[in-house]
């Protein structure tokens, strides 16, 4: 490993961070608005223009806020929480392509359009986002408050039982794909979106995405009417924000690698766009569907959470699975 | 890569050391899964990014989850309350030493001779991580994979069947 490349990896990590913060920031005015829509009403629109202003705003006061811990809390653990959702959730977006095919150059040289192209691909953003159960889970039980609790226990059985299924929903892209590398599953797509031939496919990712970011409506861990805020009751000011930080930027990852794995991440059906803008595009469509649902559905009692999870979507995910394998071999000529 | 490689035997060192040091089950629990985090980069570093993957899924993402999990909820500070008893420090020994030993005889007669073996980074690269992985398993070694598959099925029926007997 050369020093240009440690260098080129710094500045791509930077520009990343900087637009999935800065991205977040708007997803949260974006949500606010669309909501706002739907429900007749203007939504913020006091601070700049059409309310562009907003998450500044909120940013700052966050900021200043002073910040209260709980007594009888677990000091480390208390603070190490926020971290490692942050930071997980951060470092899951290494492996998007956010264009191709070929590389961008620049000033000579050949930069890919990702932070990094590993063979595993999408099995990262498994490691990473497993690792990220541990943020909320601490700081459930750091806190030393029942409600923290609750919501950490909810959400870290939701998150491990809907992983099974989003992971699984993937299998028939890479079988399709004949690779788990992000930038081959795109090339693949060059023709045909997966989405066409795996339309079940990606509608039990869409549901268990929706699962694993604990966003409505399986937003139990968080479920005001029961639990006051979930795993993050007794956190405010930054630390709070960390958490919605998290949340929100999971939301756009996996919101990514939808557009990846079955929208086609780069190309376009006319060649109108440039990549990056293609690839933009589907992801706010998703993030679209994100709030969209928010809006319309109430949220879902807790067993038939569960009982979605293991008796519906997982025993779907396997069957689509097979089904793409058997139909794959037959298509090769028999195995 | 020495370098490397030294950060991360002394992570493993003294994450391994908190395991059994701490005196909150809790801390012993997070101990563990940060040298298992420990391990997956060891595993990166020597070319097997997937195992990587799969050591952070499955033992620090689901495995080490339930057993934080379990402290979590069992209250342990309670637990801590019980007395030790003597003979811990003898038995810890006796483990101790016959792991030693069983260790030393492996690295005796394996000979660890720093020589690379037939994966190489390059013979990897040209096949794929995951790809070898797969060859390797369902060729090579299909026979275990089945008999362990068997054997977590035959597990599994009999959790659900421990725990439907206590529902009727």
């Amino acid at each position: 490993m050369t020093t240009e490349v440690v260098v080129e990896t710094l500045i791509k990590a930077a520009i990343v961070i900087g637009a999935l913060l800065t991205g977040f920031a708007y997803l949260t005015l974006f949500e606010r608005k669309v909501q706002a829509r739907m429900q007749q009403r203007p939504g913020p629109n006091r601070v700049g223009p059409w309310g562009l202003l907003q998450p500044a705003a909120d940013g700052l006061k966050l900021f200043f806020k002073s910040s209260s811990m709980p007594a009888g809390r677990d000091h480390f653990l208390y603070l190490l929480a926020p971290l490692i959702s942050v930071c997980a959730a951060l470092a899951s977006f290494a492996i998007i392509p956010i264009s191709g095919p070929g590389t961008l150059n620049l000033f000579g040289y050949h930069i890919g359009w990702y932070i990094m192209n590993a063979n595993i691909g999408v099995l990262w953003y498994f490691a990473v986002t497993s690792f990220g159960v541990y943020g909320i889970f601490l700081a459930g039980y750091a806190s030393n408050s029942k409600y923290s609790m609750l919501g950490a226990l909810r959400s870290s059985a939701q998150m491990i039982s809907y992983e099974m299924a989003l992971g699984l929903s993937l299998v028939p892209v890479f079988i399709l794909a004949g690779s788990t590398r992000m930038v081959d599953i795109v090339n693949a797509q060059h023709t045909w979106w997966f989405i066409l031939p795996l339309l079940p496919a990606f509608f039990l990712y869409l549901v268990a995405g929706i699962a694993e970011t604990n966003r409505a409506p399986f937003d139990l861990p968080e479920a005001e009417t029961e639990l006051v805020a979930g795993y993050h009751t007794e956190y405010s000011g930054m630390r709070f924000a960390l958490f919605f930080m998290a949340e929100y930027i999971n939301m756009i990852i996996v919101s990514s690698i939808a557009a990846i794995v079955f929208l086609g991440g780069w190309w376009g059906p006319f060649g109108i766009l440039p990549g990056p803008w293609w690839f933009l595009l589907k992801v706010v469509v998703l993030l679209y569907v994100y709030v969209w649902l928010r809006a319309t559905l109430p949220r879902m009692r807790y067993d038939r959470l569960m009982a979605l999870g293991w008796k519906s979507l997982l025993p779907l995910s396997l069957a689509m699975m097979m089904v793409t394998a058997v139909v794959v071999v037959a298509a090769q000529g028999g195995a | 890569m020495v370098v490397g490689f030294a950060i991360v035997a002394a992570w493993e060192l003294v994450t391994a050391a908190g395991v059994i040091g701490f005196r909150r089950p809790i801390y012993n629990a997070l101990s563990l899964v940060a040298n298992m985090l420990g391990l997956a980069v060891l595993f990166l570093m020597l070319n097997a990014q997937f195992l990587f993957a799969a050591q952070v899924i499955v033992y620090a993402g689901a495995v080490m989850v339930l057993f934080v999990f379990i402290i979590a909820l069992l209250n342990p500070v309670s637990d801590l309350s019980l007395g030790r008893r003597g003979g811990e420090w003898v038995w810890g020994a006796v483990f101790g030493v016959i792991f030693a030993v069983l260790l030393a005889a492996l690295l005796y007669n394996r000979g660890l001779t720093g020589k690379p073996g037939t994966f190489t980074p390059e013979a990897i690269g040209a096949v794929g991580n995951v790809q070898t992985i797969g060859i390797a398993l369902y060729t090579r070694f299909l026979f275990p994979v089945e008999v362990t598959s068997v054997l977590l099925l035959v597990a599994a029926v009999g959790a659900v069947y421990l725990a439907m007997r206590r529902i009727r």
